[in-house]
């Protein structure tokens, strides 16, 4: 595999997206190549921190949208 | 006993059927990951307030206009609905974000600079606040796609049909995207202090 394949590979076998056949061939380059072992323990760690953030919208948002649900109710 | 959590679908059905309450369930549930999806791709207050808003009432007029018919993807759905609509005021500005395809982009010479000794004592809400800054840097096309598979769980595939790209560019974007927060925090030495 090039790196630009490695590393797509690594992308999608991140995300659970691989095929059972790239499944096997990226477990394998991580169990073998400490550099993509490295880059894959990263990834991982970055993706996870990105699912976590998190910025919640003002409670007068909701409210103002359910306003309108009320609002709108019965006009379609 | 577990409690078992309502469905999105239920949700929605019961919505269209004149529950209230299950559209504000719906909002609880999925407010935070629409809104920091919003923010991510604005980068502004005042105007992802705007857009979350505005989101919500095409969710609301669709359901009950009877179209909606996304079963189970419900929160991709309404993504899908944000990103429309942040793509429009985009376009009333006639300005874009630029795209750029490259691992050398230049966020590292645009992010402002950070403490050189940081704290051990860096807590996680500080780690989070610090990658939401790297993920704003990162070029439109690359935020994009890390939002819609981070925040709406929605595959490569789905990516590039409402990007209207190549699965292999939605994936490299991705990988982009990753490679370029690497780099960026390496050079930061911010993953070291990650306990």
């Amino acid at each position: 595999m090039n790196e630009s394949c490695t590393l797509n590979e690594l992308v999608l076998y991140l995300h659970n997206e691989t095929n059972i056949i790239q499944t096997v061939e990226v477990q394998n380059a991580i169990d073998n190549d400490e550099e993509i072992a490295e880059i894959f323990d990263d990834l991982k760690k970055i993706t996870g921190f990105i699912s976590e953030i998190s910025i919640r919208p003002a409670g007068a948002l909701r409210e103002s949208i359910l306003n309108y649900a009320r609002l709108t109710a019965g006009t379609k | 006993m577990c409690k078992q959590q309502v469905t999105d679908n239920e949700l929605v059905a019961r919505f269209i059927k004149g529950e209230e309450s299950a559209l504000q369930s719906l909002i609880v549930r999925h407010e935070r990951k629409i809104y920091t999806s919003i923010y991510l791709l604005v980068k502004d207050r005042e105007l992802s307030d705007d857009i979350f808003q505005d989101t919500f009432i095409k969710v609301i007029n669709t359901l009950r206009s009877g179209n909606y018919n996304e079963e189970g993807k419900f929160l991709s759905w309404v993504l899908r609905i944000a990103h429309n609509l942040v793509i429009d005021h985009f376009r009333s500005l006639k300005k874009m974000p630029l795209v750029h395809d490259t691992e050398e982009y230049s966020i590292f010479d645009t992010l402002p600079l950070m403490d050189d000794n940081i704290e051990d004592k860096i807590i996680l809400e500080q780690i989070h606040k610090q990658i939401r800054v790297l993920i704003e840097e990162l070029p439109y096309d690359q935020r994009e796609v890390v939002i819609m598979r981070h925040f709406g769980n929605m595959s490569f595939k789905e990516i590039a049909e409402v990007t209207n790209v190549s699965i292999n560019t939605s994936l490299g974007r991705m990988r982009y995207a990753l490679i370029n927060l690497r780099k960026l925090i390496k050079e930061k030495d911010l993953y070291l202090n990650v306990s």
